[in-house]
């Protein structure tokens, strides 16, 4: 699992595909308390 | 001059063997207390050392030692030390875990109310732990050898009574951990009670944020300080003990009163001699019992069985011990925000835990570039992936591309690659 965090909102679409790219299969995307967006990835179930 | 040299060498001497006793004295607790955790470790459990009362889900403990530290320490002591306490939660969520069970209800605060239940008892148990959801453990067996001392480095009194009545150092023991009570909450409702802490103390965090540390061959490396965050307690509200001799003397059983033993193990041939060989023993068995309740007071030691070789004794602690625990990890980001929860026991035994990775976001010119590249050829993902298992082996392109910490990553994969 690898997770991103504080990644602006205008960033969040992009770090998202390089995950998917990555061979992500689950990707998780939380708004955190500070405006900014945590971007989890996972690669097994 | 000569009586004096010999002086001088006998006392020498002396020093040198009292020295000597001391270290096989030493080792041997370090021995039996290793012993000790090792029997709670077999039990997926992490050993409570010292035993306390006062460990509770909920504490957060700061962890600055390596994990190769950890790990070595684990394995030389059988526990981990558990010496930087930094808070005290108190979590909430109990009615939603035990649905009500174990008297838990919405105001409940544990283990407060197994603790000191309301109203006070006025007679034993003064505690509610036999409320508790309960828990079992496999038996403890040591052995004391002679001239080593009759000290154990766990906290029961029962056995040196036991070695007392035996009039012997020499023993073999066996201790099962009586009256065992657990409790605790599961990670995901800890937490976000962690993060909210956490939120409130990111000043005092950001001081233990990763830091690079030159080691001793002069070589530089990353360090993490983490969070450690009790989950769940095991408690203990006494031992059961028996100490088998393994001495051949030592027909007598004294514990300081004066006792009649001859009948106590000869049970005889004829009904009557057995009558009495078993009121004797019934005697003689309550008399050593108020002996040794006269010599341990502040510890309830009961015999169970006494023969010339043997002893079997119950004792309940005054208040009920912790005797291990389960926790789980959080590392310290740069922010001094928290990353994933990863289990302490699996992590400080060396099994293979899904580290996660936690970075924060940051990017720069050669982030686009390497995007860029990346797009131009299906080939270049494969060879930036060779690159990176050679370079960075825990690292995934994406993070690569995304993180803050990896700027001067990103500017090695430029020039070593020769992406434009």
């Amino acid at each position: 699992m690898q997770s991103i965090t504080n990644v602006p909102a205008v960033n969040v679409g992009r770090v998202v595909q390089d995950f998917i790219d990555d061979g992500a299969i689950k990707v998780l995307v939380e708004a955190a308390e500070n405006g900014l967006y945590t971007v989890t990835a996972s690669w097994t179930t | 001059m000569k009586v004096r040299f010999l002086v001088v060498l006998a006392m020498f001497l002396c020093l040198a063997s009292c020295r000597t006793l001391e270290k096989s004295k030493a080792k041997q607790l370090s021995r039996v207390a290793k012993d000790w955790c090792l029997t709670i470790r077999a039990s997926q459990v992490l050993p409570a050392y010292p035993l306390t009362e006062d460990l509770q889900v909920g504490d957060v403990f700061l962890v600055s030692t390596p994990l190769e530290e950890e790990v070595h320490d684990l394995e030389e002591d059988g526990f981990l030390p558990l010496d930087n306490v930094i808070a005290r939660l108190q979590p909430t969520g109990w009615q939603q875990f035990y649905n009500g069970a174990y008297s838990v209800t919405d105001t409940s605060t544990l283990p407060k109310q197994w603790q000191f239940p309301t109203p006070a008892p006025t007679s034993a148990p003064f505690t509610q732990w036999s409320v508790a959801p309960g828990a079992a453990f496999p038996s403890y067996t040591f052995q004391i050898k002679s001239g080593s001392g009759a000290s154990l480095a766990i906290p029961i009194q029962s056995v040196p009574v036991g070695l007392t009545l035996l009039q012997t150092a020499d023993a073999y023991g066996t201790v099962n951990i009586a009256s065992a009570s657990t409790y605790g909450l599961p990670i995901t409702t800890l937490t976000p009670q962690i993060e909210a802490w956490a939120l409130a103390n990111q000043d005092f965090l950001r001081q233990y944020a990763p830091h690079t540390k030159r080691t001793r061959r002069g070589k530089t490396e990353e360090q993490s300080n983490y969070v450690r965050v009790v989950y769940r307690v095991y408690v203990a509200g006494g031992v059961n003990v028996s100490l088998i001799s393994n001495q051949s003397r030592g027909a007598r059983v004294d514990a300081g009163a004066s006792v009649k033993t001859p009948a106590l193990f000869d049970a005889g041939g004829a009904t009557n001699e057995s009558v009495n060989a078993a009121t004797n023993y019934s005697q003689v068995l309550q008399s050593l019992s108020q002996s040794v309740a006269a010599a341990t007071p502040g510890a309830s030691v009961q015999l169970a069985s006494v023969s010339s070789r043997s002893v079997a004794m119950n004792e309940t602690f005054p208040r009920p011990l912790v005797i291990g625990y389960l926790a789980f990890d959080r590392e310290i980001l740069p922010d001094g925000h928290l990353g994933p929860a990863l289990p302490t026991h699996a992590r400080v035994s060396g099994e293979d835990v899904n580290e996660a990775v936690t970075v924060a976001f940051g990017e720069d010119k050669n982030t686009g570039r390497i995007r860029s590249w990346l797009e131009a050829s299906p080939a270049n993902r494969d060879r930036l992936n060779s690159w990176l298992s050679s370079n960075a082996p825990n690292t995934t392109i994406a993070v690569l591309l995304n993180s803050d910490q990896n700027r001067q990553l990103r500017a090695n994969a430029v020039v070593a690659l020769a992406i434009p």
